[in-house]
C-alpha cells in the first residue's frame, strides 16, 4: 500500500479500500502457504500457519474495537489486520454514499449488522439542491439484501428512500430491528405501512425531520397484532393524521416502549391516554399539546399533571407543536429530572418559560424559540448549570424582523452555563464582545454556530466586522470541531480560523470574506477540515486550486454562488482522479457562460456516478 | 416571496423598498420571474412542518398536478392577472385549464411567503368587508400576520443580487421579490412559526380552538376537490385561502358560475341571487333558502353539512366538497361513500 495514501485514509470516517492491495494480498497469502508447507506434495493440506493463529487472536480482540476511526487505523497496520478487521466490522459507517459503491462495500465487509449511511450535504436542507439530485437508498438496499441477510439496523441521513426500498428492507432481513431516517424523503405512509407490517422484530422506528408523503394509509394499524418489541416510535415529523385508536392499542401492547414522539395530530387529551398506558417512557414527544377540538368534548379535562408525574423515568421532552401555554404547568412534575427539553416549536414567552426552567436543574440539552427573549435566556443561564447544548431558533426566520434575542442573551448564557459544549444561536444582532465572552467563559465548546440573520451585519455596538469575535472563539475554544460563521466578516476572520482552528472538521461560511485569501487561509491552515460548505462568498478559482492538496482528505467541499468558473473547476477535475466534481445548475439558471452556480466536490473510489440528474454536470 | 408594492398600503417602508427594488431590478434583468420559491432553490414548500427535499410527491399527494411546478410563464400570467384585475377571485378563470387557482402562485413556502401571499390576496379581495372578516377571524395570528404585512417590503429590500438570488423581473409590471434562497438556514418545517402563531401567548381559554388544527394548512395550499351536482367537471378550491364560510361560498360561487352559465340560461340571475344570500349570511347562521347546499366529506369519510363547526375545524377536517341542489338532499348518492346522511337542518346554503 502506498504509505502516504494510507495516512490520508486514517483520519477519515469513511471506509476506504485500495484495490491494488487486494491483489497483492492474495498473492502474498499464497506465498506464505507455500513457504510453510514444507514443500510437501499435498497442496490441499495447509497446516495452520502462524499467521492464522494470530488472525484468530486478532479477530477476538478486534471484536472489542468499536470506534470506526480505531478500526480504520487497525485496518492499515498490515494485510492480515486489514482482512480481520474487515471480517469483524459489524457497524458500517459511510459518510458520503457516493464515495464508495454498495458492491465494493459489501465485498470488503461481509458481516455487517448495522449500516449508517449519509447522502446529501447539509445545504440540501435549505433548497440549494435539486430535489432529484440523488442519494438513493435503492442500490444500497439491494446490495445488502444479497450480502447481509443478518442486517439489523439501518440509519440514513439525507437519503432518498422510496416505498419500494422500505418494502425491500422489510422483506430481505428477517431479523431487522432498527430503522432511523433523519432528513430523508421519497417515501410515504404506504411504504411505512408495509414496512411495519413485515418487520416482526422491529424495535426502533424513528422518523426524524423527514418528509413523509401522506398516502392516506393508516400505517399505525399495520403493526402486527400481539405483543410488540417496540422500544422507540418516533414520528413527530409525519404530517398526516394518525389513527389514534390503533396507536393507543399499539402503545398498550408495547411494554418495552421507551421513546415515543407523537406528531402534531395527537391532541393533548390523546397524549394523556397514551401516557397513562406508557408511564415507562424516557423520551416523550408531546404532539400538539393542545386540544384539537373545541371544548365540550368531555366534561372535564383529565389531570395531565398526574400523568406526567407518573412518568418517573422521563428525561427527554419535546413536541409542543401547537402549544396552548395554559397546559404547560402539567409538565412541572418532570422538570427536575429532565436532561433534554425541546421547546423549538413552542411559541412561549419569557413569563411562560420561567416557571418551567426554574426547575430544570439537570437540563443538558435545551432547544427553544427566540420568543423567550434575552430575559428567558437569562433565566436559563441562572438555573441550567449543567447545560451542554443550546439551540435558539428564530420564530420569525426572515432578515428584517426584530429578533428578540441578541448579544445580551448570549452573554448571559456564557456566564451561566460554563459547561456549554454546543450552541446554535439565531439572532439579528450580535457584538464581538459577547462572542469573545463566550469564548472565554465556555472553553469546552465543541460546536459554535452563530447565525446573524441579517447578512453582512457588523458588530451592533461598534460597527466593526465580527472578525474578532470568531477569532476569539477559535483561539480560546481549543476543542472546537464545528464552526459556522455569519455577520460581516473580512479575510481576517479566516486568517484566525486558519491559524487557530486546528481541530475544525466542519466549517460553514455564508456571505463572508473579501477575497480569495479568506478561503486560502482556511485550506492551508485547517488540517482536520472534513466538510466545508460555503455560499455567497467572493472566493474564486485561485482559492479553489490552493486547496488541491487537501481535498482528498475531506468528505466534501460545497461552494455555491461564489466566484468560481467552469475552467477552474475543470482544472481541479483534471488534477485529481479520485475527486468527483459536480457542477449543479440552479433551477432557473440557464447556461450562464463560464460561471459556476454550485460546486459540490467529494472524494470517491468510484468515479462519476451514473444517477445524476440533468441539472448536475460531472466534470 | 412575492410582493405587490402597489397593493400593500400597510407597508411603511414602501419608499425605501421601491428604491432598492429598482436597483435590484436592474441587476436581475436576465433572470426570469417565477413564483415564490419556484426558483427559490428547488423546492416548492407545499406543506408546513416537514422538510421537503422535493416537491413532486408532496404535491401529487396533496393536490394533484395542478400544483406541480408550472412554468414561470404560467405563474407570471397568474400573477399579472391578479395584479391587473385586483380581483383574485376572477383569476380563477385564467389558470382554469390547469385546474389551479391563483393561490398556486403562492404555493411555495420557504419563508412566510404563503402567509404574505395569503394576506395580500385577502387584501386584494373586492369584498371590502373581507378585511374586517379577516381581522376577526384571524384571532391570534392576526397581530403577527398584520406585522407581516409590513415586512414584505423590508424583506424584499434585503434581497441582494446573487447568483442564487431569486428572479424579480417579469414581463409584466408586477414587481416581486423573493428572499435569498436558503437564508437564514432554517429547515422548512421550522419556518413560519410566527405566522402560524401556534398559540396565543397570553392566557386564553384552554379549549379555544386556535388555528392549531391548521397551522400547516394556513401555510400550505389545502386544495380539495369540489363538485357541483349536474356539472361533470369538478374544481379545486384552496381552503387555506379563506377565513370564513362566507368567503368560501363566494369563491365557490365564482368557481361554478361560469360553468352554470354555460349550462343554464338563467344562471346570471341565479348567481346574483346567490351573492345576495351570501352577503346576508354570516358565519353563525347560514339561514336562507338557497338553491344549493354545500356538503363536505371529512377525514373519516362522512358527509357533513358545511357550517356546523367553526371554520378552523372545518378546514382541518374537510377533504372534499360537494355542491348539491337542496332539493336533492333527500336522495344523496354522490360518489362512492359508505355512509349517507340527511342533514338535520339546512345550516349552510349557497
Amino acid at each position: 500500500m502506498r504509505p502516504n495514501w494510507a495516512e490520508q485514509m486514517s483520519e477519515d470516517d469513511e471506509k476506504q479500500q485500495s484495490p491494488p492491495s487486494d491483489l497483492e494480498f492474495t498473492s502474498n497469502k499464497a506465498r506464505n502457504c507455500n513457504a510453510t508447507g514444507s514443500g510437501s506434495g499435498h497442496p490441499e493440506f495447509q497446516p495452520p500457519y502462524p499467521d492464522q493463529v494470530l488472525e484468530n487472536v486478532l479477530e477476538n480482540v478486534l471484536h472489542f474495537v468499536t470506534s470506526r476511526r480505531d478500526r480504520n487505523a487497525a485496518s492499515l497496520v498490515c494485510k492480515s489486520w486489514y482482512r480481520v478487521e474487515a471480517l469483524t466490522r459489524s457497524e458500517l459507517f459511510i459518510g458520503n454514499c457516493y464515495a464508495v459503491s454498495p458492491r465494493r462495500a459489501t465485498a470488503r465487509f461481509i458481516r455487517v449488522r448495522a449500516l449508517h449511511l449519509k447522502g446529501k450535504p447539509r445545504f440540501a436542507d435549505f433548497n440549494l439542491m435539486p430535489h432529484d439530485w440523488g442519494a438513493h437508498f435503492g442500490p444500497w438496499v439491494l446490495a445488502m439484501a444479497r450480502a447481509y441477510p443478518w442486517l439489523e439496523k439501518v440509519y440514513l441521513k439525507r437519503m432518498t428512500v422510496t416505498d419500494d426500498d422500505l418494502v425491500t428492507l422489510a422483506e430481505s432481513f428477517s431479523g431487522f430491528k432498527e430503522l432511523v431516517l433523519v432528513c430523508c424523503d421519497g417515501f410515504g405512509t404506504s411504504g411505512l405501512a408495509v414496512f411495519v407490517s413485515k418487520c416482526r422484530q422491529l424495535r426502533v422506528i424513528d422518523l426524524i425531520e423527514s418528509e413523509v408523503t401522506d398516502d392516506e394509509t393508516d400505517w399505525i394499524s399495520y403493526f402486527p397484532e400481539g405483543e410488540s418489541h417496540l422500544e422507540s416510535l418516533i414520528f413527530d415529523c409525519v404530517e398526516c393524521p394518525i389513527n389514534f385508536e390503533a396507536l393507543e392499542r399499539l402503545v398498550a401492547r408495547s411494554p418495552s416502549l421507551k421513546k415515543l414522539r407523537l406528531n402534531r395530530y395527537v391532541s393533548i387529551g390523546q397524549l394523556y391516554h397514551l401516557m397513562i398506558r406508557a408511564p415507562q417512557v424516557t423520551h416523550l414527544g408531546t404532539g400538539s399539546f393542545s386540544p384539537l377540538e373545541v371544548a365540550g368534548q368531555g366534561d372535564q379535562e383529565p389531570d395531565y399533571r398526574t400523568a406526567f408525574a407518573a412518568c418517573r423515568s422521563l428525561v427527554c421532552l419535546s413536541g409542543f407543536r401547537e402549544i396552548i401555554p395554559n397546559y404547560l404547568p402539567a409538565i412541572y412534575p418532570v422538570c427536575a429530572n429532565l436532561t433534554s427539553l425541546n421547546f423549538s416549536y413552542a411559541n412561549i414567552n419569557t413569563e411562560q418559560l420561567k416557571p418551567i426552567i426554574r426547575n430544570c436543574h439537570k437540563l443538558q440539552v435545551f432547544w427553544v424559540l427566540d420568543s423567550i427573549c434575552d430575559e428567558g435566556l437569562q433565566a436559563v443561564a441562572a438555573t441550567c448549570k449543567e447545560l451542554r447544548e443550546l439551540r435558539v431558533f428564530p420564530i420569525d426566520a426572515n432578515e428584517d424582523s426584530d429578533s428578540p434575542v441578541s448579544e445580551v442573551g448570549l452573554q448571559a448564557i456564557s456566564e451561566g452555563c460554563r459547561k456549554l459544549q454546543s450552541i446554535l444561536y439565531f439572532c439579528q444582532r450580535m457584538t464581538n464582545a459577547a462572542v469573545i465572552a463566550m469564548s472565554k467563559n465556555c472553553p469546552d465548546l465543541v460546536v459554535f454556530r452563530l447565525c446573524i440573520m441579517k447578512r453582512h451585519r457588523p458588530d451592533a455596538v461598534t460597527g466593526a466586522p465580527m472578525d474578532d469575535g470568531f477569532g476569539a472563539i477559535v483561539m480560546n475554544c481549543k476543542k472546537l470541531t464545528r464552526l459556522a460563521v455569519s455577520g460581516l466578516l473580512t479575510d481576517k476572520a479566516f486568517d484566525y480560523i486558519g491559524k487557530y482552528g486546528k481541530l475544525i472538521r466542519t466549517l460553514s461560511v455564508a456571505f463572508a470574506g473579501d477575497s480569495d485569501m479568506g478561503l486560502k487561509y482556511v485550506l492551508k491552515g485547517c488540517p482536520q477540515l472534513q466538510k466545508l460548505e460555503i455560499r455567497d462568498s467572493p472566493f474564486g478559482d485561485a482559492a479553489l486550486l490552493s486547496g488541491l492538496h487537501h481535498y482528498y482528505n475531506m468528505r466534501f467541499l460545497w461552494m455555491s454562488s461564489c466566484k468560481l468558473t467552469r475552467r477552474g473547476c475543470q482544472e481541479i477535475a483534471h488534477a485529481t482522479r479520485r475527486l468527483v466534481v459536480e457542477v449543479i445548475r440552479s433551477a432557473d439558471e440557464e447556461e450562464m457562460g463560464d460561471s459556476v452556480g454550485t460546486l459540490y466536490m467529494y472524494r470517491s473510489l468510484e468515479g462519476p456516478r451514473i444517477d445524476a440528474p440533468k441539472s448536475v454536470t460531472i466534470l | 416571496m412575492e410582493e405587490y408594492p402597489q397593493l400593500l398600503n400597510l407597508n411603511p417602508m414602501s419608499n425605501e423598498w421601491l428604491v432598492i427594488h429598482k436597483v435590484s431590478q436592474d441587476r436581475k434583468l436576465e433572470l426570469r420571474l417565477g413564483p415564490p420559491g419556484e426558483f427559490l432553490g428547488y423546492n416548492n414548500k407545499t406543506t408546513h412542518g416537514t422538510k421537503r427535499a422535493f416537491q413532486h410527491t408532496a404535491e401529487t399527494k396533496r393536490g394533484g398536478k395542478d400544483r406541480s411546478r408550472d412554468t414561470s410563464e404560467n405563474q407570471c400570467q397568474k400573477i399579472s392577472c391578479i395584479e391587473k384585475t385586483g380581483d383574485t377571485v376572477n383569476c380563477t378563470k385564467t389558470p382554469w385549464f390547469s385546474g389551479s387557482t391563483p393561490y398556486s402562485a403562492f404555493q411555495t413556502d420557504t419563508k412566510n411567503e404563503s402567509q404574505h401571499s395569503k394576506a395580500s390576496f385577502v387584501q386584494n379581495s373586492p369584498i371590502s368587508k373581507m378585511l374586517a372578516v379577516m381581522t376577526e377571524d384571524f384571532s391570534q395570528p392576526c397581530s403577527s400576520r398584520m406585522a407581516e404585512l409590513q415586512f414584505p417590503g423590508r424583506k424584499a429590500c434585503s434581497s441582494l443580487a446573487t447568483a442564487d438570488a431569486d428572479t424579480t423581473t417579469n414581463n409584466t409590471s408586477n414587481k416581486r421579490y423573493s428572499p435569498v434562497v436558503g437564508w437564514p438556514p432554517i429547515r422548512s418545517f421550522r419556518k413560519n412559526l410566527a405566522s402560524n402563531s401556534l398559540s396565543k401567548p397570553a392566557s386564553d381559554s384552554p379549549n379555544e380552538k386556535d388555528n392549531g388544527g391548521k397551522p400547516e394548512n394556513s401555510n400550505t395550499q389545502l386544495f380539495i376537490k369540489i363538485n357541483m351536482e349536474g356539472i361533470p367537471i369538478g374544481r379545486k378550491v384552496n381552503l387555506s385561502a379563506y377565513n370564513s364560510y362566507e368567503e368560501l361560498s363566494l369563491a365557490i360561487d365564482e368557481l361554478f358560475s361560469g360553468l352554470l352559465a354555460a349550462q343554464k340560461d338563467s344562471s346570471a340571475t341565479q348567481n346574483e341571487n346567490k351573492i345576495e344570500e351570501l352577503t346576508k349570511a354570516d358565519a353563525d347562521s347560514f339561514a336562507g333558502s338557497g338553491e344549493y347546499t354545500l356538503i363536505y366529506e371529512d377525514d373519516e369519510g362522512d358527509r357533513m353539512l358545511v357550517g356546523d363547526v367553526p371554520w378552523h375545524m372545518f378546514v382541518s377536517t374537510a377533504k372534499r366538497l360537494h355542491v348539491l341542489k337542496s332539493s336533492a338532499l333527500s336522495t344523496l348518492r354522490i360518489g362512492s361513500n359508505e355512509k349517507e346522511r340527511t342533514p338535520p337542518d339546512p345550516a349552510f346554503h349557497i
